[in-house]
């Protein structure tokens, strides 16, 4: 393709715009990598780079459009998905929160079983001093005045070999208070103790055998206590294992725990840390009798769930919209704003509400008992809260399809109409040589999606009725429980509480499920499209 | 073009379909409008839930005019505070103190994300001692309670002058009587859910799960279908089959229900109390009735927790144990909203008849197993009570297939 070159504006908006870009896409690149993935963060740069040189180089222009696709493409739909291959690999859940990292600074540093206190062992009130001028203060800019359970004093400081005794000659102290505490040690000032938390977070005053280590803040006396302590882990970086020092005993890294020994003795260190596990989870969604059993019952009910709100929104919107879209009536602007409100009110809202309404001592409720002399209860029997779900969401779903319809409607040229009378056919026969086949070639692909979207319709089923009612205690599926409602259930309710491994796992299939039904339906819709061209 | 379009369109599809699961499984803490306010050195950063935000805000500015620290809140939805934490936290943006409930510990300390609080012996006895086991997991203290709560029954006066009957067998009898003579709808109202029904399953031997010698819940040790449960279950069944307990009323039904003074006694917690003195009813507070052996409602019991990634660990702990823990905050947090104060030397202070009642219910209690093992039973029990209160199945049965579940479960994820 041959361009005109660039006018001198159009170059400069060009330019901006790019510059724009650039500022906004190095600013997530950058924030991305540091806080949520660098994976993510790459994937930006690298986009970010090729949108530079097709929007600045014309040989690439017919890449132009097609770039923002495929970026979109990447960032929502590839790198989720690999996201949750990744974690359906892991055991990331509870108890696995942690990176390695963390869980072994947890072990070794910052629990209360981390140090142990020897027999020997000696507390100090710690006093605080920094460096006169500093701003920024780091560990090495503090001196320690601590006193011992006998009164007597010493200074130490973050590197210093052993405590010094108080009179050592190298001191000066200020003014002491009441307690016999110093102002001033050299030019060291005593100082609050509370503002500096992670700078001290750690301390360790050496102290051999053992170190000295802050244990508590004293807010009112202005002063840490500190102890001599001994570490009771060691991590040995090299072997990748924790051994804990007082009884030999060495932990190795397994599947997202340091444990030791084999079997029902087998003793781990708690916290343990997120880790790639292999198929273990992939393996259990497989295996588990107790999942797999109502798996086909809850798969079932899905599939008529999302099939069944389809077909009876799709029907009710299309009643709808033909009559809304018939010539004789009146008022039509006011008919079809009400029809519309349904879909105009936030979602939650209209589920909640149904909720209050066809509870047993709710308003339709009190009709009930006016008609029958009893009250239903929709949300106790199996087949009616099936029932209800399904009428609830035709309410929530109807005025989508309606509008939807009335579009396709009027796109469908009136010749048509025009010709088919001539050739005599009446009303039934025009709406099903007609307007149906073309109705449903320009909506049909909706159609899926919305089957797709309902497959899914978590939020109805978790906000209507909690998938209830139970089907028995041993499992937690309910009679309206999808697939997706019950993999939450599976997944957050399990026995060491939420498991995002294995939920991850689940949604793996979940995916192949509604990919491979989704497939099938674009097959059907390009028949419809070929059985189209012979109209 | 047609072939783009097409491919488009599925991408669109395909696009839509991963933003309907992906947030069930969604992970980081950008993927919700939730923006944390971190941990940092010399600020103390609190989350809250939307409880009682004024008292602490309080609290906070004369601890930043005391010692110079400036305490910095931030409040969410009540279960929002463990979710944000539990996912922030690890990032290194959790905040140096959370406010929450002790169940929440048995996963967040698993989590390695709570720190040990170290209270002198002095100030422990001046803390409920059913308060401090309920913070207490494997054997350290890692919350500071200042409140606590367990169902009691709220009973109507106007319906029953007399008050609450001592045993259970009465209490029903007199439920039955009040419906009979048309005084009331319903005579006893009990939530199908097991965190309700637990006093009713002690007061029967049964329970949900054993103690091992040191007092902690052993999560081998599953009750539910021992012969006490058991029995607790027959009780619902009878209770459902003589019309004492109907399909259909959970919270908010039995809530209208006794603010209109239709129900005669409702079992459940100080929470409703300030919604039904909205309402003209009479009404007292009472503990649960004597069954076969005294009844041991769960007591829920809400404190500070310290972030274990704390930038403040020290001053954090030092905040709780020497500001917080003293009467005069103890006495302003729970002024700020009724409740069951879990330091007693406020109580005569803050303490009016009704949390007395709860009190007392409190005192007959024992903890919420705050056990990660406890996620497994909340569902399998709720349906099993749930199927009693439907006649769906019989209670024998229910509770043998749920206690079987849970173990299978437990087994499985360990």
């Amino acid at each position: 393709m041959k361009l005109s070159p660039l006018s001198l504006p159009a170059l400069l908006t060009r330019v901006v715009l790019l510059g724009i870009f650039d500022v906004v896409a190095i600013w997530m690149a950058v924030t991305f990598t540091q806080r949520i993935s660098p994976l993510l963060g790459i994937l930006i740069a690298v986009f970010a780079i090729i949108v530079n040189l097709v929007f600045l180089r014309d040989d690439l222009f017919a890449w132009r459009w097609i770039i923002p696709a495929m970026a979109g493409m990447v960032l929502l739909v590839i790198y989720p998905i690999g996201y949750s291959l990744i974690v359906a690999f892991s055991n990331y859940g509870d108890d696995h929160i942690l990176t390695k990292e963390q869980s072994v600074a947890q072990i070794t540093q910052n629990r209360a079983d981390s140090f142990y206190e020897p027999q020997d062992s000696v507390t100090y009130f710690t006093y605080v001093y920094l460096r006169s001028g500093v701003t920024q203060a780091t560990q090495e800019d503090f001196r320690f005045y601590l006193v011992d359970p006998n009164g007597k004093s010493f200074v130490s400081w973050v590197g210093l070999e052993n405590p010094l005794t108080e009179d050592d000659p190298q001191f000066q102290y200020g003014e002491r208070d009441a307690n016999g505490v110093p102002a001033s040690i050299n030019e060291w000032k005593l100082v609050p103790p509370q503002g500096f938390g992670q700078t001290l977070q750690g301390l360790n005053l050496s102290a051999p055998p053992y170190q000295i280590r802050l244990t508590q803040l004293q807010l009112l006396q202005r002063r840490f206590v500190s102890k001599q302590l001994a570490p009771r882990f060691a991590y040995s970086a090299e072997n990748d294992t924790i051994t804990d020092i007082q009884t030999g005993e060495e932990y190795r890294n397994e599947k997202g725990y340091f444990v030791f020994g084999d079997g029902d003795t087998q003793k781990r260190l708690s916290p343990g840390f997120a880790a790639l596990i292999g198929m273990d989870k992939i393996v259990r969604v497989i295996t588990d009798e107790r999942i797999r059993d109502p798996f086909f019952r809850v798969f079932i009910w899905t599939i008529v769930f999302a099939t069944g709100t389809v077909f009876t929104t799709f029907a009710l919107g299309l009643i709808f919209a033909l009559v809304l879209n018939a010539k004789f009536l009146p008022g039509k602007v006011i008919f079809r704003t009400l029809l519309i409100i349904p879909y105009a009110v936030p979602f939650w809202l209209s589920v909640t509400s149904w909720r209050g309404l066809l509870s047993v001592n709710g308003p339709l409720n009190d009709l009930m008992v006016q008609l029958l002399g009893r009250p239903v209860n929709p949300f106790a029997d199996p087949t009616s809260a099936k029932v209800m779900v399904l009428l609830v969401n035709l309410y929530l779903g109807f005025p989508y399809m309606m509008l939807l319809s009335l579009g396709a409607l009027q796109s469908i040229p009136s010749d048509m109409y025009e010709a088919s009378m001539i050739d005599g056919a009446n009303d039934r026969q025009q709406f099903q040589f007609i307007t149906l086949p073309l109705l449903l070639l320009a909506i049909g692909p909706l159609l899926i999606a919305s089957f797709a979207f309902n497959f899914n319709n978590f939020v109805l089923i978790e906000l209507l009725n909690n998938g209830g009612p139970p089907i028995a205690s041993d499992t937690v599926a309910g009679h309206t429980d999808i697939l997706l409602s019950y993999t939450y259930r599976l997944a957050f309710g399990g026995g060491r509480g939420a498991d995002y491994g294995f939920a991850a796992a689940i949604g793996i299939f979940i995916f192949l499920i509604v990919g491979t039904i989704t497939f099938f339906n674009f097959r059907f819709t390009r028949q419809l499209e070929e059985v189209s061209k012979n109209v | 073009m047609k072939k783009f379009f097409r491919f488009s369109l599925l991408l669109a599809i395909v696009a839509m379909l991963a933003g309907t699961v992906a947030p069930a499984f969604a992970q980081d803490p950008t993927a919700t409008p939730f923006e944390p306010v971190p941990s940092e050195e010399g600020v103390l950063t609190i989350w809250i839930n939307l409880e009682r935000v004024a008292v602490i805000e309080e609290i906070g500015k004369e601890f930043e005019a005391k010692y110079g620290v400036p305490v910095r809140i931030q409040t969410m939805g009540f279960g929002d505070v463990r979710n944000n934490f539990n996912i922030a936290a690890p990032a290194g943006e959790g905040p140096d103190i959370i406010i929450g409930a002790h169940d929440w510990i048995g996963q967040l300390y698993s989590n390695g994300l709570l720190a040990p609080i170290e209270l002198s012996d002095e100030l422990k006895a001046k803390f409920d001692p059913v308060s401090l086991d309920g913070f207490t997991y494997e054997g350290k203290l890692v919350g500071l309670p200042y409140q606590t709560e367990a169902v009691a029954v709220y009973y109507n006066k106007d319906l029953m002058p007399d008050g609450v009957p001592a045993t259970w067998a009465e209490t029903v009898d007199l439920a039955k009587k009040l419906v009979a003579d048309g005084k009331a709808e319903a005579g006893l109202g009990l939530n199908p859910d097991y965190y309700h029904n637990h006093a009713l399953f002690t007061g029967f031997g049964g329970g949900v799960f054993g103690r091992d010698e040191v007092g902690a819940y052993d999560p081998k040790n599953v009750l539910l279908d021992s012969e006490g449960s058991i029995a607790a279950a027959a009780e619902l069944d009878r209770l459902v089959k003589e019309g004492v307990l109907k399909d259909g009323l959970g919270y908010d039904q039995l809530r209208d229900l006794f603010k209109s003074g239709k129900l005669a006694m409702w079992i459940t917690g100080p929470w409703a109390l300030l919604d039904i003195r909205t309402t003209d009813i009479k009404f007292g507070v009472a503990p649960i009735p004597m069954m076969a052996q005294t009844p041991k409602p769960f007591v829920g019991v809400q404190g500070f927790m310290v972030n274990a990634l704390s930038k403040n660990l020290l001053l954090a702990q030092a905040f709780l144990t020497e500001f917080i823990a003293t009467d005069e905050n103890m006495v302003k947090i729970i002024k700020a909203q009724p409740g069951i104060p879990a330091y007693t030397p406020i109580i005569d202070e803050v303490a009016d008849a009704d949390i007395q009642g709860f009190a007392a219910s409190v005192a007959n209690g024992e903890p919420m197993p705050a056990i990660p093992e406890m996620s497994a039973v909340w569902n399998s029990v709720g349906s099993a009570i749930t199927l009693i209160i439907q006649q769906k199945e019989a209670p024998d049965k229910v509770m043998t297939d749920a206690a079987k579940a849970i173990r299978d479960e437990i087994a499985k994820s360990n």
